[in-house]
């Protein structure tokens, strides 16, 4: 009797056990659901403003859903410099982007296919960078740019993130990877080095291409301080000073100013929409490869 | 088709007439012979595997390494120097020695800038460390598969979304007048709070906004830390009859100690550099004055005032300094203490 | 269109010579094969005259053309790798395409070269597919495809069938020896396996730690092993081979082993012991021992076994003392079973003798030499 009992017991019959299951099944995914929508509500309330009628921002209790009114992100789009700006972001992040790709390639390669005394040093030096405190050097940095005249330019935005010590990282390990008779074929039908990169070692690399460009495109997108610090003319500024800017113009324009907001995130959004896997894997897997 | 032969080139076995030993080929005189400069990743001692292949490597490196000198190396080595000296971008420079330091210890506001950064990092740290836990925790279906699906991207989003334009958004919640969050606390019978406009609300504030904007990150590695758990030996633990919380404290929590400790250190090193956010929500639209009576003034964000409000270079540069070697400490002792605590398979 | 010639190429690898002062030439059109046990410099060898290494010294020649300093691809030559090295992301069209891609030669000749090939060795129908969908067949014949585009004057393969199971590889072998003869391109072969450069080769050169052992049609090597390396590589089963000392008599040669004491006489005539020492290396094919008949004498007893048939052959795997041999019987005799004590006598007209120290054969001398019988004293079964 007590064996049958504890085997009903272990087998997890009677109700409490099919509570627990529950709980633990699709209780929980349905918990995890209810709490991923409660960290997306801050980014729908975006929509739900920027849509909303006018007055909406101070409506007690709150509107909960959007009107679909876009008027005011019409009103932002043609009455103001955003477009201007998003266009800056639009230019910065595909160059750097393009920039880091072929930094990225170039290191990669030459970290991985030869061999040469200092090799491992190079590489250090290389992902060593990640180790420096951002925020400590910005000042030191600030004096840099300005005596290389890079302030207040397209150049001071793009050309200090030309280089990313993740993409050297990933292609060095995707280039480790590929077998030295690739390279022999290569040879024998007389490509170059450059050639062979192009041809056959980068699209080997596709998956360590797609993270560099979905790792750069996030920080690229969103980069605030750097500008704000090294560029004063709105001339070159991207989206993120813009929004600063409007938050001070704006200050109680709640719908313009969510408008304005919606326009920076919805490329983000988009995108993330589709790669939210690969996303994913981008930030984990580079996080973990490099400390570990 | 030139490839094909139209005879039998077949050559017959034995009694084909056999080539002796090498004779001396008709040689132009004056060929050389040997190896050329010619790109090769020959390993062996020739001219080309000494300096062909070097001169590659290290050629094939250098624009990452420029980038890298110029504008991260350089301005480190800088801080080393220009802290010692009085200086400003723009004009001359003069030694000073420690009298940075003795300035700069003088303002209360700076030290008080490291109090609030300590009380950031001491609720942070914690905090966010639990909760993406937790999260990590709950999302994980079964062992194996800790993917954690839809829910998984959900909390990862706001950690890839632009700081301005979702602290936009989160400055309308902790509107006191009308904002989300007060609202929920009225709902429930609590008394409305200042929030941002207030000087002991508005560092929890922008805690709060941290928590949102990064914990998606940390539960993503969370959760990649534990489906490395290989599946056994939480089998085994169950047969043993472990049940939840023991299976957490014995099995699960030693395993994951590699991701805790590496989450323990990012945490804490991302929220001792936090800026854009706190100039977002207390320095934006309510006065770039560092949140009301400086309450969110953190080191970082005293800096950037210092530096770019004021223009007193020397001392930014000396409080990088101080930040900087505080951070590699953090980081070094970190490191340390993980081959001491951390168990590793 | 080319004759190879190797020139006292020598090259080393850090400290460890991989080749030393080795010279050869290939004849135009041959099959050559370059056969010998890992790391014996017969791919190095292979990589130096695709060009993928350079040699410390020595030179290559291609007909009148020097190449050592040549790059690769300037060199005229195709090469087929071990894993075929198809480009996993590139369709089979692409992979063959590749080398006159990187020349920029226009769509259509491309076109027409690739149709070319492909019709050749069969590939019509895979031409879009991705190499990872292909069999380990399919894709050594891409892989040769993509050796041939540019019509190279070389060939080289660098054990191309040792990725495939038994029944393909001996399909193969026919199916690239009759590429050959079909193309007549001249063709260096590199292999581990000895089955396959007696069965493949025009000529064979057995190599050993960067040296040459022996040089000529696979017969040949087999028949009269110059080197002692030799004999004992090629031939399948491995040749016997024994420790013996040897002493010429003024009529032939005799041997005795170790223990019985029993003198063998090598029918001569044999020259005055050289390199001096009686010592040599006493060597056997296993089809050249023979069950003893009713009435003979033998010339040693053994204990038999294992019996490994193989149809119309079997072999006798015997013990002496604490040594193995290997005899090759006829099937359709009367074989003995494993456990008994059998008699096996030795086709002394057949044996090899070879220099304990220096490995080199030692040659009758010849027919109107003194005639001389060499007594071989006191030897152990190796």
């Amino acid at each position: 009797m007590a064996i049958a009992n504890t085997i009903e017991a272990a087998r997890g019959k009677g109700a409490r056990a099919a509570l627990r299951r529950w709980l633990h099944g699709r209780g929980r995914r349905l918990a995890g659901l209810v709490i991923g929508l409660v960290f997306v509500l801050p980014v729908y309330w975006v929509l739900v403003i920027a849509t909303g009628r006018h007055g909406d921002a101070y409506a007690i209790p709150p509107v909960l859903l959007p009107a679909l009114q876009f008027g005011s992100i019409w009103f932002v789009l043609t009455h103001t410099n955003i477009v201007h700006y998003f266009l800056n972001s639009v230019l910065i992040t595909s160059v750097t982007i393009v920039l880091v790709l072929a930094t990225g390639v170039l290191a990669g390669w030459g970290l991985a296919a030869y061999h040469y005394r200092g090799r491992e040093a190079l590489f250090l030096l290389a992902i060593g960078v990640m180790l420096l405190p951002q925020q400590a050097l910005i000042v030191t940095q600030f004096n840099v740019m300005f005596h290389l005249g890079l302030l207040d330019s397209y150049a001071g935005l793009i050309l200090p993130f030309g280089a990313s010590s993740a993409a050297i990282f990933l292609f060095r390990q995707a280039f480790l990877q590929l077998p030295e008779s690739f390279w022999d074929v290569a040879r024998l039908e007389g490509a170059n080095v450059f050639q062979y990169l192009w041809r056959v070692a980068v699209p080997t690399a596709r998956p360590a291409v797609a993270t560099v460009v979905l790792l750069t495109f996030i920080s690229s997108w969103n980069q605030f301080q750097w500008p704000l610090i090294m560029t004063s003319s709105k001339a070159v500024q991207p989206i993120e000073l813009a929004l600063s800017h409007y938050m001070s113009s704006f200050s109680n324009n709640w719908r313009d100013l969510t408008a304005a907001a919606v326009i920076a995130l919805v490329p983000v959004l988009i995108i993330f929409a589709f790669t939210q896997r690969y996303m994913v894997q981008a930030v984990v897997g580079e996080d973990r490869g490099v400390t570990e | 088709m030139v490839l094909e032969k139209t005879e039998r080139r077949r050559p017959e076995r034995p009694g084909r007439p056999q080539l002796g030993p090498a004779k001396e080929p008709a040689r132009p005189t004056g060929v050389p012979t040997g190896r050329a400069a010619v790109l090769s990743l020959d390993r062996g001692h020739s001219w080309a595997a000494r300096v062909v292949r070097p001169l590659m490597g290290y050629l094939l490196v250098i624009p990452s390494l420029a980038i890298f000198g110029t504008f991260f190396y350089v301005p480190a080595v800088m801080l080393f120097v220009l802290a010692f000296y009085h200086w400003n971008v723009f004009g001359a420079t003069t030694f000073r020695g420690l009298g940075n330091f003795s300035i700069l210890f003088n303002q209360p506001l700076y030290w008080q800038s490291l109090l609030t950064t300590g009380y950031f990092v001491l609720v942070m740290v914690p905090l966010t460390l639990l909760v993406a836990l937790a999260l990590a925790l709950l999302l994980r279906e079964g062992v194996r598969q800790a993917r954690g699906g839809f829910a998984r991207s959900l909390i990862f989003l706001p950690h890839v979304t632009p700081i301005i334009a979702t602290s936009i958004i989160w400055v309308w919640i902790f509107n006191p007048q009308f904002g989300l969050a007060n609202y929920a606390l009225t709902h429930v019978g609590l008394p409305p709070l200042g929030w941002l406009e207030d000087p002991h609300w508005a560092m929890p504030a922008v805690m709060f906004y941290t928590l949102w904007h990064s914990v998606g990150l940390y539960t993503v590695l969370f959760l990649a830390g534990l489906s490395v758990i290989p599946e056994q030996v939480v089998e085994a633990a169950r047969v043993d009859g472990a049940r939840a919380f023991t299976m957490f404290r014995r099995v699960i929590w030693p395993l994951l100690s590699p991701t805790t400790f590496l989450v323990l250190i990012l945490i804490s090193v991302n929220t001792m550099q936090a800026f854009s956010q706190i100039f977002a929500l207390t320095g934006g639209a309510v006065g770039r004055g560092g949140g009301p009576a400086y309450s969110t003034s953190t080191d970082a964000v005293l800096i950037y005032q210092t530096a770019f409000t004021y223009s007193h270079f020397s001392l930014a540069a000396t409080m990088s300094l101080i930040l900087f070697v505080i951070l590699l400490v953090i980081t070094v002792v970190q490191k340390r203490l993980s081959s001491r605590w951390v168990f590793y398979r | 269109m080319v004759m190879v010639r190797v020139d006292a190429v020598s090259k080393r690898f850090a400290e460890v010579p991989a080749l030393t002062d080795l010279s050869v030439d290939v004849g135009d059109g041959e099959f050559f094969i370059m056969v010998g046990p890992s790391g014996c410099g017969k791919t190095t060898l292979l990589r130096i005259l695709a060009g993928l290494e350079r040699p410390d010294s020595g030179d290559i020649w291609f007909g009148d053309r020097c190449v050592t300093a040549a790059d690769p691809g300037s060199r005229e030559v195709g090469m087929v790798f071990q894993n075929y090295a198809l480009y996993p992301h590139l369709s089979i069209y692409e992979n063959l395409a590749f080398g006159l891609r990187v020349r920029r030669t226009n769509r259509h000749e491309v076109r027409s070269r690739v149709m070319e090939v492909s019709t050749l060795l069969d590939l019509q129908e895979l031409l879009e597919r991705k190499p990872k969908q292909l069999s380990g067949g399919q894709r050594q014949r891409v892989a040769l495809g993509r050796a041939i585009m540019r019509r190279p004057h070389l060939l080289l393969m660098d054990e191309p069938l040792s990725n495939l199971d038994a029944i393909l590889r001996e399909r193969m072998r026919i199916e690239l020896r009759r590429f050959h003869d079909r193309l007549g391109i001249t063709t260096i072969y590199v292999t581990h396996d000895q089955k396959e450069a007696i069965s493949m080769a025009d000529r064979v050169m057995v190599m050993n730690a960067g040296r040459i052992e022996q040089i000529g049609p696979p017969e040949e090597i087999i028949r009269h092993p110059r080197t002692e390396f030799a004999a004992r590589f090629m031939g399948q089963p491995p040749m016997n081979m024994w420790r013996a000392s040897m002493v010429v008599s003024p009529a032939g040669a005799a041997l005795v082993r170790a223990g019985s004491r029993s003198t063998w006489t090598v029918p001569g005539p044999w020259p005055e012991t050289p390199g001096g020492s009686p010592d040599i290396w006493l060597g056997v094919r296993p089809r050249d021992l023979a069950v003893t008949g009713p009435g003979e004498v033998a010339d040693l007893k053994v204990i038999v076994e294992v019996v490994e048939r193989g149809g119309d052959e079997v072999f006798l795997h015997c013990r002496h003392r604490d040594e193995m041999l290997v005899v090759g019987v006829d099937a359709t005799r009367l074989v003995p079973h494993v456990g008994d004590e059998v008699g096996l006598t030795i086709r002394l007209d057949r044996v090899h003798l070879f220099d304990a120290k220096t490995g080199a054969r030692i040659q009758p001398s010849g027919a109107n030499g003194r005639a001389s019988s060499a007594l071989l004293v006191g030897g152990e079964l190796q």
